[in-house]
Order: C-alpha cells, then sequence, then structure tokens
C-alpha cells in the first residue's frame, strides 16, 4: 500500500495511520472538516474547500480532477503515450545516467535484474500519496518505497557490501507504467507548456499524470517492502500515541478566516483578558550577602590607589650603632682638641711643598700697591678650611699694600668676601660683585673687565680713580688670586683667564680646597706653569704661615686637624678589620 | 646695643641650626630637614637681590639711563632677550623662550670649548711633552735621573689614564663589543685603572681634609657658645 | 610649523656659537662681534638665575596651596626666601642685615652639612672593602691610609721623612699623572659635546 505523506513534515505514514507518527499531525482530513452542516455563514472559498474535502487530501487513487492544472495533467498522459515510443530509443535531451536509471522501458519491468530483490520487487504502480488533481507532483518525488535506486557507479554493489542508500527522494512517476489515457488536449498543452522543459522532467510529469489516472480505475497493490526495512516498521506498541490536543471538545472557529476549524488560535480571543500589566518595582532587590559584597568591593578599589605601607624598618641596627661609634671615635678626639687647645703639633715644612713657596715667593715679588684680583670663588660650607688655608696669603698680600679687587662667579661669593675681610678687618678693598655666567663671564671679564663689572657693590666706579684706575683689562692685575673649591671653576678660571694673563705680566694663583688640589695640581706642575702658585687645604695654609712666620687660623686648629687625620686611620683600619672578619664569620647573611 | 643684640641673637640662631643639622649623625629627622629649608630660601633670596641688584640694576638699567647712546647696543637687546626668557618661568610660555636659550647655550658652547682646546689641551700636551724636556730640568744637573724618572712615570700614567677611557675604540660588528688591541686591552687599561685609583684616593683625601676641617670649625664655634654662657 | 621653530633655535645656536669660536681665530675681525655676544649672554644669565628662582617659587607655592604631604617645608622655604628678600633688598647686598642673614643662617648651615660629610666618609670608608674587595680597591684603601698619614705631621711625633716622601711620590707624581689624564679625557669629552651642540646634532635648548 502506498504510504501517506504527512502534510506537516512531509515524511511517510502507513496509510492506515490516522495521525503522522513523526509530528503527530493529523493525516486524514477529517480533523479539520468543519463540526457543523451549515454552510450558510461560510464564505464560499471556505465551503467549496470543505465540499471537496482536498485541503490535504490523504487517500485515494489520484483522480482526474477538474482544477488539476493542465500543464500537471498533461504531463502524466504524455509520459505514458511517450513512453512507449521513448523507451527503445534515447531521450532527445541527454539524460544524467542516474536519471537513466530511474526510467523503466515501456514493459514496465525492471530496468535490470541486477537490482536487489527489494529494489525489483517494486510495485508496477507506484501509489499517489494523494487523490486527485491536486497531488503534489513533487510529493510523488518524496514518495518511498517504490523508489528504484540508481544504479551505482560501479556496477552492481559486491557480494557483502551494503546497498546502497536509498535516495531522499524518487521518481515515483517513472515506474508508474499503467497511466491513465490522458486527454487530446493534454499532450497539446503540454507541448506548450513543456516545450522548454528538458525531457525528462516531462517525463516525470508525465508519468504522474497516468498516476493520478490509473489510481482512480483500480486499487493500487500495496508495495513489497524488503525485510529491514518491514522490521524497522512500528509495532502497535510503537505506534504513535493520540496526539496530546483532543480537539473534540475543542469549540470551532465561529468566526473570522478560519471559521469552523478546531484547535486554532483563536482570532476574536475571548479568553485572553486584557489585564493590566503587572507593575514591577524599579527598586533593586540586594540581598545582605550581596550588599556586603559591594561594600568588599568598593573597598578594594579605594584602596587600590593607595601604596601600600612599608613595614617600618628598625631604626636600631647594628649598622646603626657602628655608624654612632665611629662618630663618637671621631668626634672625642677632636672635642679634646679644641677643648685643650693645644699646640703640640708642628706646622708643616713650607719648603717641602712647592706650591706654597711658589705663592710666597709670588707674593714677595709683587711690586708695593701692586693690583691684585682676589676671587672668592668657594662656597660657605668650606669656610672652615679655606678661610685659614687664605688668611695667611691674603695677610701677606695685604702687608705688601695690595689693592685688592675682590670679584666672585658665584651668587654667595660677595657676601663671603665681606665675611672674610671683616674677619681680616680689613675695609680696603673693592667688592665688585658678582659676575654671571660661569665660564661665559669669565671670558667676558677677560675681553671687558670695565663693562663686566662697571660698578662695585655699592655702586661706586672703583675704575675711575683710585687704584684701580690703572687697571683696563685682567691683565694689567699684577696677580689674580683664586680662592676655589670646586675643580670645575677652578678649571673655568685656568682655561679662560690664565691664558690672558700670559700675554701680559699678570700671573695667576690659587688657594684650592684639599679636595680641588689634586685636580689643579697638574696646572702647577706643567712646564711651563699655568698657574706659579698654588696653597692646598689646611695644610697648605699652616705651611704659608710656617713660612710667613704668622700665627693665624690654621695654627689654631692644627692639632685638631692633625689628630682629626690620625684617628681617621686607625678608624679605618680597625673598622675595616672588624667589618671584613664579622662578614667572613657570618657568611650565612650573604645573600641578604 | 643693638650690634650686641644682634650679633648674641645671631649667634644663638647659628648654634641652634648647627645642632639641627648635626643631629642628622643621629638619623634624618624634622628638624635637619627644617633647616635644610632655611637655608634654601635664604640661599635663594640672597641671589636673587644680588643678581638683581648687582648685575641687572648696574650693568643693564644704570648705563641705559647715564649714557644711553654709549650703551645702546649692549642694553636694549640684552634687556629685551632678558624680558623673552623670562616666560622660561611659566610652563605654558616655556617654549617661547627656546631661542634664548639656543643662543645661550651656543655661546657657551664655544665658550667651553675654546678654552678646553686652548686651555687645558694644548698647555697639557705641551706640559707632558716637556717633561722629559732637559730645557726644564735642574740647571746644574743635579737629580737629573729621577727627574727623568719622574717625568717619565707621569708621562706613562698620563698615557694609561687616557687608554682607560674609551676613545676612539670601534665596534667590530652588531652586537659585539668594541675591541681594543691587547696590549691596550691586558697592560694599559689595568695600568690605567691603577693610577685612577691613586688618583681617586687623593681626592678621597682631599674632600675628608675639607670635611674635618669643617668639623672642626664646629666643634670649636658649639664649644665657644658653651663656654660664652658657662 | 614645530619643524620651522626648531629649525630657527639650531640655527641661532650654530650662528651664536660660530661667530664666538671664530674669534678666537679672528680676533681682529671679530672681537668686537663676540665682546657684545659675550656681554648679552652675561646678562642673560643673570635673567636665567631669576627664572630658576621663580621656578623654585612656583613648585614651592604649589606644594602648599595643594596641600601635599609635608608642605610645611615648602612653606618655611617661601618664608624664609620673602623674608630674605625683604631683608637684603632694603639693606643691600652687602648691608649689614643682608650680612648678618649671611653670616647667622647660612654660613653655620653649610658648615655644618660638611662637618657631616666627614663622618659619613669614614664609615663609607670602613664599608669599602666589605662592599667591593678588588685589586683596585685595596690601592684606593692603601692610598688614602697614605695620604692620611702623611698630609700633616703626625699628632704629637710630627713630620716622618718617609712618610713626607710617600706623599710626594703618591701626590706629586702619580696622582698628578692620573689627574692629568682625567683632566686631558674631560676636556676631550667637553670639546664632543660643545661640538655636537655647535653642530645642531645636540639641542639642549629644546629645539
Amino acid at each position: 500500500m502506498t504510504d501517506i505523506l504527512c502534510p506537516v513534515c512531509g515524511k511517510p505514514n502507513p496509510p492506515e495511520a490516522e495521525t503522522c507518527q513523526f509530528c503527530q499531525a493529523p493525516l486524514k482530513t477529517t480533523a479539520f472538516t468543519p463540526d457543523f452542516d451549515e454552510e450558510s455563514d461560510l464564505p464560499d472559498w471556505l465551503r467549496s474547500l470543505n465540499a471537496d474535502q482536498s485541503a490535504f487530501p490523504v487517500t485515494g487513487p489520484a483522480e482526474e480532477q477538474p482544477s488539476v492544472p493542465d500543464w500537471l495533467r498533461g504531463m502524466g498522459g504524455e509520459t505514458k503515450e511517450e513512453q512507449p515510443a521513448e523507451a527503445p530509443a534515447e531521450p532527445a535531451v541527454e539524460k544524467p545516467d542516474w536519471l537513466a536509471d530511474l526510467i523503466k522501458d515501456e514493459s514496465g519491468e525492471p530496468l535490470s535484474t541486477d537490482l536487489p530483490d527489494w529494489l525489483s520487487q517494486q510495485p508496477a504502480a507506484p501509489t499517489a500519496p494523494f487523490s486527485g488533481e491536486e497531488k503534489d507532483w513533487t510529493a510523488d518525488l518524496f514518495s518511498v518505497g517504490t523508489a528504484e535506486q540508481p544504479e551505482p557507479a560501479g556496477g552492481q554493489p559486491a557480494e557483502g557490501e551494503p546497498p546502497p542508500s536509498v535516495p531522499a527522494f524518487t521518481f515515483d512517476a517513472f515506474e508508474e507504467p499503467e497511466k491513465p489515457a490522458t486527454p487530446e488536449s493534454e499532450p497539446e498543452s503540454e507541448e506548450g507548456l513543456l516545450s522548454t522543459l528538458p525531457d525528462w522532467v516531462a517525463n516525470v510529469t508525465a508519468e504522474e499524470a497516468e498516476t493520478e489516472s490509473a489510481e482512480g480505475e483500480a486499487e493500487l497493490a500495496p508495495a513489497q517492502l524488503p525485510s529491514w526495512l518491514e522490521a524497522m516498521r512500528p509495532t502497535e506498541e510503537d505506534q504513535p500515541s493520540a496526539p496530546t490536543e483532543d480537539l473534540t471538545g475543542v469549540a470551532a472557529e465561529s468566526s473570522g478566516p478560519l471559521i469552523g476549524l478546531r484547535g486554532v488560535l483563536s482570532v476574536e480571543p475571548m479568553k485572553i483578558r486584557m489585564r493590566r500589566a503587572a507593575a514591577y518595582s524599579l527598586k533593586l532587590h540586594v540581598t545582605d550577602e550581596q550588599k556586603q559584597r559591594v561594600a568588599l568591593l568598593e573597598q578594594l578599589l579605594a584602596d587600590e590607589p593607595k601604596p601600600k605601607s612599608l613595614p617600618a624598618a628598625p631604626v636600631i641596627t647594628a649598622q646603626y650603632i657602628f655608624r654612632l661609634v665611629i662618630a663618637l671615635a671621631l668626634l672625642l678626639p677632636v672635642l679634646w682638641a679644641v677643648v685643650s687647645k693645644g699646640r703640640l703639633t708642628p706646622l708643616p715644612d713650607a719648603s717641602a711643598v712647592p706650591g706654597v713657596m711658589a705663592m710666597y715667593n709670588l707674593v714677595q715679588r709683587l711690586p708695593e700697591d701692586a693690583p691684585v684680583l682676589v676671587a672668592f670663588d668657594y662656597e660657605a660650607g668650606y669656610s672652615g678650611e679655606m678661610d685659614p688655608a687664605a688668611t695667611a696669603v691674603l695677610k701677606h698680600l695685604m702687608s705688601r699694600n695690595a689693592a685688592l679687587a675682590l670679584v666672585s662667579t658665584s651668587a654667595t661669593g660677595p657676601a663671603l668676601a665681606e665675611r672674610f675681610m671683616a674677619n681680616l678687618n680689613n675695609s680696603d678693598y673693592a667688592n665688585l660683585g658678582y659676575v654671571p655666567g660661569g665660564s661665559i663671564g669669565l671670558f667676558s671679564l677677560t675681553r671687558s673687565l670695565r663693562q663686566a663689572l662697571p660698578y662695585d657693590l655699592q655702586g661706586v666706579d672703583v675704575w675711575a680713580s683710585g687704584p684701580l684706575s690703572s687697571v683696563n683689562g685682567v691683565a694689567d692685575f699684577g696677580l689674580v688670586l683664586v680662592l676655589v673649591s670646586d675643580p670645575e671653576i677652578a678649571r673655568a678660571w685656568v682655561e679662560q683667564v690664565a691664558p690672558v694673563l700670559k700675554q701680559g705680566e699678570a700671573m695667576m694663583a690659587i688657594v684650592a680646597s684639599a679636595q680641588t688640589s689634586p685636580l689643579v695640581q697638574p696646572y702647577f706642575a706643567g712646564f711651563p706653569r699655568q698657574i706659579e702658585g698654588l696653597v692646598s687645604g689646611m695644610a697648605g695654609g699652616a705651611a704659608y704661615e710656617s713660612a710667613s712666620a704668622a700665627s693665624g687660623p690654621a695654627r689654631v686648629v692644627w692639632d685638631a686637624y692633625s689628630l682629626g687625620l690620625l684617628v681617621s686611620v686607625f678608624i679605618i683600619l680597625i673598622g675595616t678589620a672588624l667589618d671584613v672578619s664579622y662578614k667572613a664569620l657570618r657568611p650565612g647573611k650573604k645573600g641578604k | 646695643m643693638e650690634t650686641g643684640l644682634a650679633d648674641l641673637l645671631g649667634l644663638i640662631i647659628g648654634f641652634l641650626l648647627t645642632l639641627m643639622v648635626l643631629s642628622y649623625i643621629i638619623g634624618d629627622n624634622f628638624l635637619f630637614r627644617l633647616a635644610m629649608a632655611i637655608f634654601v630660601g635664604v640661599a635663594s633670596g640672597y641671589a636673587a637681590v644680588l643678581v638683581i641688584y648687582n648685575v641687572l640694576w648696574y650693568q643693564l638699567i644704570v648705563p641705559l639711563l647715564t649714557n644711553p647712546m654709549a650703551n645702546l647696543a649692549l642694553t636694549v637687546p640684552s634687556a629685551l632677550l632678558g624680558i623673552w626668557l623670562l616666560t622660561k618661568g611659566s610652563s605654558r610660555l616655556a617654549r617661547f623662550g627656546n631661542p634664548v636659550m639656543a643662543f645661550l647655550v651656543g655661546v657657551g658652547a664655544a665658550t667651553a670649548v675654546g678654552g678646553a682646546i686652548f686651555g687645558t689641551i694644548l698647555p697639557q700636551f705641551n706640559a707632558s711633552t716637556n717633561l722629559l724636556n732637559l730645557q726644564y730640568a735642574s740647571p746644574n744637573g743635579a737629580g737629573l735621573a729621577s727627574w727623568f724618572l719622574k717625568g717619565l712615570v707621569i708621562l706613562i700614567g698620563t698615557l694609561v689614564t687616557l687608554a682607560y677611557f674609551h676613545f676612539g675604540v670601534r665596534s667590530q660588528g652588531e652586537g659585539s663589543l668594541p675591541q681594543r688591541h691587547p696590549l691596550i686591552e691586558n697592560f694599559m687599561v689595568p695600568a690605567g685603572q691603577a693610577f685612577i685609583a691613586v688618583t681617586f684616593g687623593v681626592l678621597f683625601v682631599g674632600v675628608y681634609a675639607a670635611a674635618l676641617s669643617a668639623l672642626i670649625d664646629r666643634v670649636r664655634f658649639v664649644w665657644e657658645f658653651i663656654l660664652r654662657f658657662l | 610649523m614645530k619643524t620651522i621653530f626648531s629649525l630657527v633655535n639650531v640655527i641661532i645656536a650654530i650662528a651664536a656659537g660660530a661667530l664666538v669660536f671664530l674669534g678666537y681665530v679672528f680676533p681682529d675681525l671679530l672681537g668686537s662681534v663676540r665682546v657684545m655676544l659675550l656681554q648679552w649672554a652675561v646678562i642673560l644669565a643673570a635673567f636665567a638665575l631669576l627664572v630658576g628662582i621663580i621656578n623654585l617659587l612656583q613648585a614651592h607655592w604649589h606644594k602648599v596651596t595643594t596641600k601635599q604631604p609635608k608642605s610645611v617645608y615648602s612653606l618655611v622655604v617661601l618664608a624664609s626666601l620673602v623674608v630674605t628678600l625683604l631683608v637684603t633688598g632694603l639693606s643691600g647686598p652687602s648691608g649689614k642685615w643682608s650680612l648678618w642673614i649671611y653670616n647667622n643662617l647660612q654660613v653655620p648651615i653649610e658648615i655644618s652639612l660638611l662637618a657631616v660629610l666627614a663622618i659619613v666618609l669614614v664609615y663609607v670608608a670602613v664599608r669599602l672593602m666589605r662592599r667591593r674587595m678588588t685589586w683596585y680597591t685595596g690601592v684606593f684603601l692603601v692610598t688614602v691610609l697614605l695620604v692620611l698619614l702623611s698630609t700633616a705631621p703626625l699628632y704629637l711625633i710630627g713630620e716622618v721623612p718617609l712618610l713626607n716622601s710617600l706623599h710626594s711620590l703618591i701626590s706629586d707624581i702619580l696622582a698628578v699623572a692620573g689627574a692629568r689624564g682625567l683632566l686631558l679625557g674631560v676636556a676631550l669629552g667637553t670639546i664632543a659635546a660643545g661640538l655636537r651642540v655647535l653642530m645642531g646634532a645636540d639641542r639642549p635648548y629644546g629645539g
């Protein structure tokens, strides 16, 4: 028997089934039959539909219906007529091999004796799943069971190989040997409609029409299903249950386009009550646990930019105590030397210090009232060393009645010069002030002394009269004495000013801090010398005092200075020995 | 009296400031930082007044007022450039002062280069070569050997110290370190290191000696201040 | 536009530097021009110092007004600066009260800072061998000890001829050699840096 194709899912179902075993859709048109006989309320088109019961025709052989399109009707007849003629000959249009295999010969016998049994036992006439002219020709293409398998590409499958799979669709119409006679007009119409279609399509439609007409005349023999397919047939126990929806008690629609139908959505929903939408509160419902988590998150975010406070390092450590011990070891002897005011340590011999003697001789050779430019270019912090170092030299110059002109390339130099001269109780000098720009200022000084320093610190034009009236440039000074604590400033003076002095009779001498003298020494030690005299730090000042046989501030602090140096040696020696021993005895802390 | 009171007050302030700074021996503290803040303010204030008084007033404004025509070429352009340079004090207008800074930097660079060449390079090279110049030896020839040896050591020391710096070292290729002759690398460089170590040792002692002098000065100051009031 | 400004700055720097440097070579031709440029530069250097002090003022003022941590120190800086400006401005740089501020505030602080350095240097020398025990560190330490012993006559002992000879050897020969090499190296570096500026390769003025 021909299976019924489900109108919803299109899958085949047994003919006796009332509902689709796959999707539970009703297969019989009775399900959609209106419940009432009165047709007066139905529109005409619907009334005609009900009368025809052809919304989804499910059974019955294909009947020739007047509403079947001519082109569809004609296809069946043509196929029947043309089949005998075409079968022995090759169709006009080249057909694919698989399609040719599907077409039976005019005798209706199976195309090939090599086909498997289940395929060769196909019914002669495939049953159309739908009756009447409304049968969808494409539905025939999708019928199963009567399909003839195309031959495999390699011929008959070998023994043991699984049979080729059943295609999803078949051309049942090709197998229909008995076709109802088609009206004369059909071939004509068919010719007119199908003249542009390929022959294989025409053959398909023609066989379909034959199938439709043949079914109306005789019942089709049920198909012989292969065993494996039979095994797949659901048993009565597996029969799908009745649809969950029982529409018998459902009222049919009484209005609208779906009038008379049951189980459809109502166009005029009577049971849907219009009701006001539920008002939902906008307030966020937050549980206590969520609040706690939010608070924690806020705290984490707030603490993110804040740097974590480092654990406080211990103030009293071994190194701290060690440093205090060193400080005390140095301070106490110095304090003792200062308090005792002893003069036990002899001053250094000036003859053993070449720079000091050169300076002394230089000053000694100066003419009386010679203009001397003194540059106060050391920082106030070095006053403790430079004051004792330079005092002897300045006193010597003052004893030579030198006309002192003070200048500085440091912003605090003029004040320092004032303080120094006040300590010497000397007011016979001209403080020319500050020359900005470092090397630029010194270079400008050498090129245009009077333009660079037109007035002194009190606003007096010292160049107009007085001892400096004869000075037009730096080369006119008898001596340029530079008091310096910074090696860079010392180098700038030597580089910018010393070459200009060499052009005249002037000379340059430096009183340098002990930290500067090693780097100034090459200027003094070279041949020819760039500086003619060098006094280095407290020791140089003490040596100069020794040379000039004058007591000065260097003598006052000389014992403390000497003791401080000696104590430092012992502190470094003993401290290094202790420190290295401590490190050697504690190797475990090496990585820290 | 006024001077005496001012001097006494100055002594007290100086004493307190000395103790505040020396407290750094115990550790960094509020008093030390307070003393530093006072120092910065006083030094800056004095420098500002000195510059305005000694340089801008007497070298710029007074010449312009007393003899404008003679000093026009100096005062007017420098005054205008100086005012232009003041834009560097504003973060928004700082870039407008770049041309004046460029002028300053150009002049400074040329001055430094000229000084380095004519003030250090040439004279020091001359001095180095003259170390072995008999013209500068002792006239009577006494200690000629020691003089010669001394000159030789200084000359070699100067050369190896210069060799320690990486002047004129070429790279052999991408990714490779500069390579020098083994004579330089194995002998001259370690010798230069030794001379530099000695020089730095002498410099260290010089710095320490200056600092020790300052320490002695402060200890003496504190002691004399205490004695004054005992 | 930015490129044009940058180019103008470079041209100004190179032109000014070239005029000053060529004055060494052609003193008769460019001597007066060089003098004028130098005088301008001296005045501008004074203005540059003022700009630095203005920046210092702004930085500390900003700290105080925005109440940053430890802004009390900035307040002290501003207060002392203003007081010094007033006193020194009224008294003059060499005036009595200006020198009073300088002698009783600035000098004690600066000397005390250097005094603290003495203790720090001794501590550093003690820890030196613990940190870096190499042969040149040993040479450095031995030199330090010898020069410390020979800088001044020993306390209560006086001068020791051996120490004097060692001092002469170290300070007048070895250290001079090393210092001369350092001076030459620094001078060569200065020349290299200066030429880079004069050629426009380095633009520290923001070009």
